[in-house]
């Protein structure tokens, strides 16, 4: 199932446009955290809904996860080991549940070229 | 030796897990060590098949439909860790039975679960076994109190004889106890048939006619009386002092002289 997750924060589009940007990337379900919501995190939000190994989160942009990088490899994570699939509309970045790996290196091998930086 | 064997204990305890899910009482079963309270709840349970689906990291994988009839299921076994704050065995016990309940409903629904599924956040998990009931601490005890009043699970405490005199000491739960079961020693006739029957799939055949064998029948009748873990041992003691010594028959003396390398147990 398609998941979708809006998210009323700043530098991100308003709350209806994003609601309206899922809905055409055919979502089924639309969780919304508003502002006053804000510690709750994604996860919190949809973890009842959720069926391992099923479903796809959309968001329309990655801003909408957090601001932090760590919590959004954190979230990453949480998304490998419960094997779903990942999509953020505007960013046009899709990840399947199969090649978390990819991403994964990545954030690796960054780490590791800034530590040589150092 | 690791198939499981139907006794008649079994089937009460079988019974009576399905009477307190029934009529929704708390069940308490004690016996003594050995004689097989916790197989008997996870085989009722299937535990062992359930457990087999459990990933490297420690969950139940839920993402493929389980091979397992699971329609009839509605039990988990839950053992409380000595060390574990009460709040803790709460946690994981819902922790257990959301596991449960996401299993059986991929086993209900299979590939795609319907969003009405989703939203209804079903229990399939009503009834929870609690092995080695002695750990639970005051407080525990009282949570679960709770969690039976609130309707989200119903239990079964196994233990050791004199749980029942430690469960006295809280009326309010001891009152929502409406079965008991003790779980007994096989008697003797059990014990001989179930060494017919199965000795003889260890190419260890035991014949009616033969003074030998009936010897070491009866010899393990009493040296064991009738406990399961102590029949288990002295069975495997047995077949390994026959294999260093390239013997083909059990005697009377191999079981004695394997009940003498045993250290633990009760043996009389």
């Amino acid at each position: 199932m398609r998941i979708g997750y809006a998210r009323d924060v700043q530098s991100t589009p308003i709350l209806q446009t994003q609601i309206d940007m899922l809905k055409s990337a055919n979502c089924k379900k639309i969780f919304v955290s508003r502002r006053a919501l804000e510690k709750a995190d994604i996860m919190q939000t949809t973890n009842y809904f959720i069926r391992q190994g099923e479903d796809t989160i959309i968001v329309c942009k990655l801003l909408c996860l957090d601001k932090s990088l760590k919590k959004m490899i954190i979230f990453f994570h949480q998304l490998d080991r419960l094997n779903l699939s990942f999509e953020s509309i505007e960013d046009n970045l899709v990840i399947d549940r199969s090649q978390w790996d990819i991403p994964f290196s990545a954030i690796h091998l960054y780490q590791s070229l800034k530590f040589e930086d150092e | 030796m690791s198939k499981f064997i139907y006794t008649k204990q079994y089937r009460q305890f079988e019974e009576f897990c399905k009477a307190c899910h029934r009529d929704r009482y708390i069940g308490l079963c004690y016996g003594v060590a050995g004689v097989g309270k916790t197989e008997s709840a996870k085989h009722y349970t299937k535990w062992y098949q359930i457990e087999s689906y459990r990933n490297s990291n420690g969950r139940l994988n839920t993402s493929v439909k389980p091979r397992i009839q699971m329609s009839k299921l509605n039990t988990i076994v839950y053992t409380p860790s000595v060390l574990n704050p009460p709040r803790d065995m709460v946690r994981e016990i819902r922790h257990s039975q959301r596991e449960f309940s996401l299993l059986k409903e991929r086993y209900i629904y299979g590939d795609e679960i319907p969003e009405h599924a989703r939203e209804e956040k079903k229990n399939f998990a009503d009834l929870v076994i609690i092995d080695e009931a002695e750990r639970l601490k005051p407080q525990g005890l009282e949570y679960l109190r709770e969690l039976y009043d609130n309707g989200e699970a119903n239990f079964i405490f196994i233990g050791t004889p004199g749980i029942d005199k430690l469960l006295q000491r809280f009326p309010q739960l001891y009152s929502r106890i409406g079965f008991v079961h003790s779980f007994k020693k096989l008697d003797a006739p059990e014990v001989r048939f179930i060494l017919q029957y199965h000795l003889s799939k260890l190419n260890v055949d035991i014949k009616d006619d033969d003074f030998t064998d009936q010897e070491v029948m009866a010899a393990i009748v009493m040296s064991t009386g009738g406990n399961f873990r102590l029949i288990n041992r002295l069975i495997k003691q047995s077949l390994r002092i026959m294999k260093v010594n390239c013997m083909t028959t059990i005697t009377k003396e191999i079981v004695d002289a394997a009940r003498s390398c045993l250290l633990i147990g009760e043996i009389n």
